[in-house]
């Protein structure tokens, strides 16, 4: 019992160092777990908040932190950027991070030059990016000495996917469409939603279009304006709408008028969708948690009823920002009309 | 003599725009070229100080040949005032007519600056030598451009058109301080002008040019008749004296039997 | 006032004349000494809380003094690589700029000229954008190559507009047009390679064209410092050759002798050589070159031997107060100057734009 207790104390004077290699092929190296995170862009710092806790998180980026209910417990000391793009670097090192994180489309060059002085590395971890999920929630629970929780982080996350995978297979796929904050902006083929749709065993209404054939001026598969008359044309049996990213929920009058404004679209108003009254509404938070899982839980809800009974979305949503990252649950995110 | 052009001509894609063209000045001379529009005025007039390149002929400035001077060596020789002389200019009266001084400059100002002044007050300047030219009217900026070309101790004065745009007044009162300049300074003057009673009035020579050519040369009344004048400007006019200075009327334009210029 | 009249005129008016000059000269020395103290209370801006005192410590203890006790060495660090570099680029920058504007204005004749209406701003942003699509900027020596790429653009821009002039003729009129043309040009490549990145290229690409000091680090401020050391003395010896081209039209300064064509060939030469250098470094920073010597010009006057230095010292003054604002006014963000210098540079201009309006009915 002694000579247990003597070797964890023994292990634990000695930390392991620690070396991981990045996106970029940077590979950086630390004596011991790392402390203090200064993570930028909203995704990274959930992440970071998620495996190591609030307090790990030594510095973010002011997009991120203008969300107040989301981030109560991050004073505005900690705001060390105004986005991924534009970083006060002496606030940065005022901070006295260990590490400072930044996905791809951020200014990465620039931080590894600044704060290399400093001695401050930078990792590059690209959060949104759904296909690493599981890899950077990884490497952050080894950067932080974490990898119980980073490994818990992943078992959550796999399990719902499997689950999700599991029970679409062979189902068949409603059409749906897919409408991001603003009229007529759907996504295609290559982007993470469309993926999400797959998952929950749906099939995005543009998702066959090949981008090659596009004209160049409308080609962002996140962002593709399309055409009312395609819409019709293509009758989905459901729509999916997504609101704004704030923590707070839409207020209900807002979220029935905005059913009611897409019901009443000459596009949509003949749709099946609308004659069977599956439109529904669904925050990007919700939609994006966890890497969009949580999205695929609802959506796939909404799709095959029948298969998902058991399967309560909002407690997942609620499990994500509660247990995870330690904010307060506001309540619904989602809208459906057959509520 | 202070210019000697022989046989000079000036070729421009494929046109001649001066041809054959003799010409002296001596010092002290006021020389008037007259001529109707594209006679080759201007073009004879930037010739002499080099802006112009020859084609054909020889040309000496105070004995040398021009194509053995440089450029500021002509500048010294020879001061231009250009027809449209620096209308956007804001700077100083003091400030443009110091920059006639380049030719001469040498470092410290201090006799540059002496000049200068001395010029200002010479032509009534002083009050206005920190003024910008834009708050001067166009006959006080055409003293100063007079000036300007005065720092430059030449010896040869190139006026091309310098009253067109002034009043009665400033006319006369531009060509007093020439004539007085001319005499006083044995400075040669060639004018370029289209006011002939004022080239009667005060050139010692009037040259008559049409199509590039020389049409006639000498003494004010042989040139400035009413045979010559309807030959080249292709109007009727009649020369007369009024109060013992000779002037010329206008009566009427020719028609499309008698060109002008050709 | 009644023209003075009699012999001691004409020396009462040249006197008048010299303290007039030498009084212009003391505004500008006391111009430059203004922006010196304001550069210094620049140094003390910035999250980490060191004040002047602290800031003449560290720089004390930079040229060998021990560090004192109550700074750490993460203090002198942010003070030797983050504060002053960046007001070193602010001053050298801002300075360039506004001379390269003068003379640009200078030799054109004309009034709106500045390092955009030759394309060369257009130019070097191209080229950054081109060697970010092609990868480079992913390479180690990446930030180099595309500062390259970004100066080698503008100079052959540079070279397309006197080429044109060469064959045309150098008037104000063909190097203003051409250099119009090329812009647009620039621009629309610029505008086709954000189409065809990829995201994070987008980013990179969008990032470089927000002019910024924070960017540059000592290598810049060197390689800035060369530029200006070779041109700077070149141009005050063309200060009268300006006066003479500005004040009289290319006719009559050659008609004093002087080599028109070789000294604006010369004279953009330099002014491109300084924006590009600038620009490579920073990104795009617009209206210091175009308001500066207007700024200038109003206070000190039109003779080039007192417009060049002061327009290169407004021009500091306002690089210096863009980015101070940047950063003061929204902290902790930071709004890069190419924003900053904009908000500043356009009421300024305006104002000037009715104000010479106001005047030319004379």
């Amino acid at each position: 019992m002694a000579a247990l207790g003597l070797s964890m104390l023994v292990s634990s004077a000695w930390a392991d160092p620690i070396r991981i290699v990045d996106e970029s092929g940077y590979e950086a190296n630390f004596d011991g777990p790392v402390k203090r995170i200064v993570a930028l862009n909203r995704y990274n710092t959930e992440f970071v908040r998620a495996v190591a806790g609030s307090d790990a998180v030594a510095g973010l980026d002011r997009d991120a932190w203008m969300d107040r209910d989301y981030w109560p417990e991050i004073e505005e000391a900690r705001v060390v950027a105004a986005n991924q793009g534009q970083i006060d670097y002496e606030s940065v090192v005022a901070q006295k991070p260990d590490l400072l994180i930044v996905p791809r489309n951020g200014a990465w060059q620039e931080a590894r030059e600044k704060l290399a002085p400093f001695g401050i590395p930078v990792v590059v971890l690209t959060g949104w990016d759904v296909l690493k999920h599981e890899e950077n929630v990884s490497m952050l629970g080894l950067l932080t000495g974490n990898k119980d929780r980073a490994d818990g982080l992943n078992a959550f996350f796999r399990k719902h996917m499997d689950l999700l995978a599991e029970r679409v297979s062979g189902v068949e796929q409603p059409k749906v469409y897919f409408e991001a904050d603003r009229e007529n902006v759907t996504i295609l083929k290559g982007s993470g939603w469309h993926d999400m749709i797959a998952a929950a065993g749906g099939r995005s209404l543009f998702g066959d279009i090949d981008v090659a054939t596009l004209p160049e001026s409308n080609r962002n598969v996140n962002i593709f304006t399309v055409e009312p008359e395609d819409v019709a044309a293509a009758n989905p049996d459901v729509v999916l709408r997504l609101t704004p990213a704030v923590l707070a929920a839409v207020p209900a009058e807002k979220a029935q008028a905005l059913v009611a404004e897409l019901k009443a679209r000459p596009a949509l108003a003949d749709s099946n969708a609308v004659k069977d009254g599956k439109v529904y509404l669904m925050s990007y938070y919700v939609a994006g948690g966890v890497s969009k899982m949580v999205g695929a839980l609802q959506l796939a809800k909404w799709l095959h009823p029948d298969r998902f009974a058991d399967v309560d979305p909002d407690a997942v949503m609620r499990e994500w920002i509660e247990a995870w990252q330690g904010a307060k649950y506001p309540g619904r995110h989602t809208y459906s009309e057959s509520r | 003599m202070i210019v000697e052009a022989k046989g000079i001509g000036v070729r421009r894609g494929g046109r001649d725009i001066l041809r054959d063209v003799d010409f002296c000045v001596a010092p002290g001379e006021m020389i008037a070229l007259i001529g109707p529009n594209g006679a080759g005025k201007s073009t004879l007039l930037r010739s002499l100080n080099g802006l112009v390149k020859l084609s054909d002929g020889t040309l000496s400035l105070a004995g040398t040949p021009i194509a053995r001077m440089t450029r500021r060596q002509i500048a010294r020789v020879a001061a231009y005032m250009p027809q449209q002389a620096g209308d956007t200019a804001d700077c100083s009266v003091a400030e443009c007519v110091m920059a006639g001084r380049l030719p001469h400059m040498s470092g410290t100002d201090g006799g540059d600056r002496q000049r200068v002044f001395e010029t200002l007050e010479r032509l009534g300047l002083l009050e206005f030598s920190e003024r910008p030219l834009s708050h001067l009217s166009g006959g006080e900026r055409q003293r100063v451009f007079l000036a300007r070309a005065l720092v430059q101790e030449p010896r040869l004065l190139l006026l091309d058109e310098p009253t067109s745009a002034l009043d009665l007044r400033h006319q006369l009162d531009t060509f007093e301080h020439v004539a007085v300049i001319a005499r006083a300074e044995a400075v040669a003057v060639v004018v370029a002008i289209h006011d002939l009673s004022l080239a009667l009035r005060y050139a010692d020579r009037v040259v008559m040019m049409s199509g590039g050519r020389l049409v006639a040369d000498g003494a004010p009344s042989a040139v400035v008749t009413p045979d010559l004048i309807r030959d080249t400007y292709g109007v009727s006019a009649s020369v007369g004296r009024v109060d013992g200075h000779t002037v010329v009327v206008p009566l009427r334009s020719m028609g499309n039997d008698r060109p002008a210029g050709e | 006032m009644a023209a003075p009249a009699g012999a001691g005129a004409a020396d009462a008016a040249a006197r008048r004349h010299v303290r007039l000059f030498r009084s212009r000269l003391l505004g500008i020395a006391a111009g430059a000494i203004g922006m010196a103290v304001f550069a210094l209370w620049c140094t003390t801006i910035g999250a980490a809380g060191l004040g002047l005192g602290k800031v003449a410590a560290i720089v004390a203890h930079l040229l060998g003094a021990p560090l004192a006790d109550d700074l750490k060495p993460s203090d002198v660090t942010v003070v030797s690589h983050l504060r002053l570099p960046r007001i070193a680029m602010a001053i050298l920058g801002g300075a360039a700029l506004g001379l390269a504007g003068t003379v640009m204005q200078g030799v054109t004749r004309n009034p709106l000229v500045s390092p955009y209406t030759l394309g060369i701003s257009a130019a070097a942003a191209f080229g950054a954008s081109l060697a970010i699509i092609l990868g480079l900027g992913g390479l180690a020596i990446g930030q180099w190559l595309i500062v390259g790429s970004a100066f080698v653009l503008a100079l052959l821009c540079a070279l397309i507009v006197f080429g044109a002039g060469l064959r045309v003729g150098t008037s104000p009129e063909t190097v203003i047009l051409t250099g119009i043309a090329l812009m647009y040009l620039f621009m629309a490549g610029t505008a086709t390679i954000q189409f065809l990145a990829s995201e994070e290229q987008l980013a990179s690409v969008v990032h470089w064209t927000f002019g910024s000091l924070t960017r540059a680090g000592w290598p810049a401020v060197v390689a800035l410092a060369a530029v200006s050391l070779a041109t700077w003395p070149l141009l005050m010896r063309y200060a009268w050759p300006l006066n003479a081209i500005a004040s009289g039209g290319d006719d009559f300064a050659r008609s004093l002798g002087i080599p028109v064509e070789r000294v604006r060939f010369v004279v953009c030469i330099a002014a491109v050589l300084l924006t590009a250098t600038v620009i490579s470094f920073t990104g795009v920073i617009g209206f210091v070159g175009l308001v500066a010597p207007h700024m200038a010009r109003m206070i000190i006057g039109t003779d080039h031997r007192l417009l060049l230095p002061f327009s290169a010292v407004v021009g500091a003054w306002l690089l210096l107060a863009a980015d101070a604002a940047g950063r003061l006014l929204f902290a902790p963000t930071v709004l890069p100057v190419g924003i900053t210098v904009a908000y500043l540079g356009v009421p300024v201009f305006l104002h000037l734009v009715m104000r010479s309006r106001g005047r030319a009915s004379a």
